[in-house]
């Protein structure tokens, strides 16, 4: 059980990974707030890639899910991204209860969005405003205070 | 590569083992000492088979890898856990026909998952998951086009398969290794001393499939809390000295299959289990702790991963790695021996030989990086999902040495590990607490606080170089700048401190 994947010899092709996609996708989304529930971002992400793949597979080829019917399939790749988004603190989890995943850090959400924003065709842009869209109402926890 | 490339690779390389040792059979069972599970009783098939050149090449190869250069007792391999993952099957398995009686667990179904679990590691290489690694580096894309193809009519049939357990279903399921097998499985059956079982469910146990209403075969071979897991463990823990305990009489006992409509017949745990299941992810997360990200035994791995960019440096015709087959096939000392006779590998193999490892030049984590920087650790995370990318930054780094602190770019190494998979285990895991349906253990546990709480805890990216420490300083300064400039990471003195150099 060690790892050292992060490492090797080969180059950047400057391909998208499926870290990169997601922080893409959270500076597309609405708002700060989010749910913080795994399962509901992995099921978001699994039906966007049967929807997309075969159009986009540089963009959601990288996404692996573990399906265990009929609960919602999982992904290693989403939970790894949520984790770190966590850890790392450009967003948090205040109430667990809730499940509430709130960006922190809004400047810095943008900033990984528009670095990686400069990697992406237009076409590529579009596909990913679409996707957004269509999690948006998963995703998305608008504030009805 | 899709799956056929690959298994037409590793295939020579079965046929020669293979027909380099003649099988030999038996007329009664063999009883093997284990320290970790007692006496294990093995069938004349089983022994027959774990006689084969393709088995007997799993004593020579670390079930930990390096570990054993930081905790000496970590002798154990690939072979002795092979042999207790039987035990864990043969526990789990015959609690299971005891209590359904009448189910669908019958002593052929105890032989096949017997024989997966003797097969499930066929497929390492040496040093287990450091070469593993490499593989999976190296052969990214081909590994990801197999997860992705279809393969007996199944969409993403790999999918949820590591290189490793995809290597081993190549393996068993090649032409030679399917000759082998049935030779064997002919010469039993015709004297009534095994039943009559499929090679290609066994080897699909190993990479996680079964048919719907079988589904708890693939779980206790290749599942959430499968019998592996409760094997590597016990043994990690066992060889290297750490204290963790799992009960797996207790959970052997309160194994069931899940039979309720809209559900596949999964392995599920009844309530009696809780306690011992929550001692599987406590356990696993102590030896990633103690062990597996312990910053000495990645020191050892990102040497290793040293001798393969060296080796990729060169010819295929002087490195001999011009197949997948050549990470896999040969023996620890066989790639002792390669490095050794191999100029500019030579150095980092006789480091490893004489314990001479790498050091920590810098320590990067939320403890070590100013609050007001924190959250910038994730641009490297993601950085190091990039292929190539931490070398690029280590190269960097490198560049900026002063001249008498160099010492070989390849010496000079960022390591990102990756947390414990737990989450991953809980969500798959399934527990009847008695309601209308199962529940998982990530339910029940709240296993991703566990993993942030690790991550931000626990988990530490390194800087390593040589253990010159005047040459060490200067690549601490140096990360520090790269860390800096590129991330925007500024370091507290701890950083430095803890690698047992001076703050700036």
């Amino acid at each position: 059980m060690i790892d050292n994947e992060s490492q090797g010899d080969e180059e950047d092709d400057g391909e998208l990974n499926y870290f990169s996609m997601l922080e893409y996708l959270l500076g597309e989304l609405p708002g700060t707030s989010f749910t913080a529930d795994s399962a509901i971002w992995c099921e978001s992400v699994w039906k966007l890639q049967n929807r997309y793949e075969d159009d986009y597979p540089e963009l959601l080829g990288g996404f692996f899910f573990t399906e265990r019917p009929p609960i919602a399939p999982t992904s290693k790749e989403v939970s790894d991204f949520l984790v770190w988004i966590t850890t790392g603190r450009a967003a948090g989890v205040w109430n667990p209860e809730f499940g509430l995943l709130e960006v922190r850090n809004p400047e810095e959400i943008k900033e990984a969005h528009d670095r990686i924003g400069q990697k992406l065709t237009p076409a590529q842009k579009d596909a990913l405003r679409k996707m957004a869209a269509e999690v948006s109402e998963a995703l998305v926890i608008v504030d009805k205070r | 590569m899709d799956f056929q490339s690959l298994q037409d690779e590793i295939t020579p390389w079965v046929e020669e083992k293979l027909s380099s040792a003649e099988p030999i059979y038996y007329d009664a069972p063999k009883l093997v000492r284990d320290p970790v599970h007692g006496f294990i009783i093995l069938s004349p098939l089983e022994v027959t088979i774990l006689d084969s050149p393709i088995l007997q090449r799993l004593h020579y190869i670390h079930q930990t890898g390096l570990a054993y250069l930081v905790y000496p007792g970590a002798q154990h391999t690939r072979f002795d856990h092979t042999i207790g993952v039987i035990a864990c099957v043969e526990g789990i398995a015959r609690a299971m026909a005891t209590r359904l009686v009448g189910g669908p667990v019958d002593d052929r179904t105890i032989e096949e998952l017997r024989l997966a679990a003797l097969l499930h590691d066929v497929g390492h290489g040496p040093f287990s998951h450091l070469t593993e690694s490499v593989v999976r580096q190296r052969f990214a894309k081909d590994f990801e086009q197999i997860r992705r193809q279809s393969f007996h009519g199944t969409i993403k049939y790999f999918r949820q398969a590591e290189p490793g357990e995809i290597l081993s279903y190549a393996i068993v399921t090649s032409t030679p290794f399917r000759q082998f097998i049935n030779s064997v499985h002919d010469f039993y059956a015709g004297r009534g001393k095994c039943s009559d079982w499929d090679i290609e469910d066994v080897a699909g146990l190993i990479i996680g499939r079964a048919d719907d209403d079988a589904q708890f075969k693939a779980d206790i071979i290749n599942g959430p809390m499968d019998a592996d897991k409760i094997d590597y463990l016990l043994r990690d823990c066992h060889f290297s000295g750490i204290k963790a305990e799992v009960d797996t009489q207790r959970i052997c006992h309160t194994a069931s299959i899940l039979n309720k409509p809209g559900w596949r017949r999964y392995l599920v745990a009844n309530a009696g289990a809780l306690p011992h299941l929550e001692q599987i992810l406590f356990a696993k997360m102590m030896l990633y702790t103690a062990l597996y990200h312990h910053h000495k035994i990645r020191a050892t791995g990102c040497m290793h991963t040293a001798i393969f960019e060296l080796l990729h440096s060169l010819p295929e015709e002087e490195s001999g790695l011009s197949s997948i087959a050549d990470y896999v096939a040969p023996r620890e000392f066989e790639f002792w021996n390669t490095c050794l006779s191999i100029p500019s590998t030579k150095p980092v193999a006789m480091d490893l030989l004489n314990r001479r490892l790498l050091k920590r030049a810098l320590v990067v984590s939320p403890r070590t990086t100013t609050e007001a920087t924190v959250f910038k650790i994730t641009r490297l995370r993601e950085e190091a999902l990039k292929p190539g990318a931490l070398r690029k930054l280590a190269g960097k780094i490198y560049g900026n040495l002063p001249a008498r602190s160099k010492r070989g770019k390849h010496l000079l190494w960022i390591d990102v590990p990756t947390g414990p998979d737990i989450d991953e285990d809980a969500q798959h895991s399934f527990v009847d607490l008695g309601r209308s349906d199962p529940d998982t253990l990530a339910k029940v546990f709240p296993t991703d606080d566990w993993l942030k709480s690790y991550e931000a805890n626990k988990l530490t990216i390194h800087v390593f170089y040589v253990d010159d420490r005047e040459a060490r300083q200067a690549a601490a300064f140096a990360a520090r700048d790269v860390l800096k400039e590129e991330f925007e990471i500024e370091l507290k003195d701890t950083a430095f401190t803890l690698a047992k150099l001076d703050p700036p």
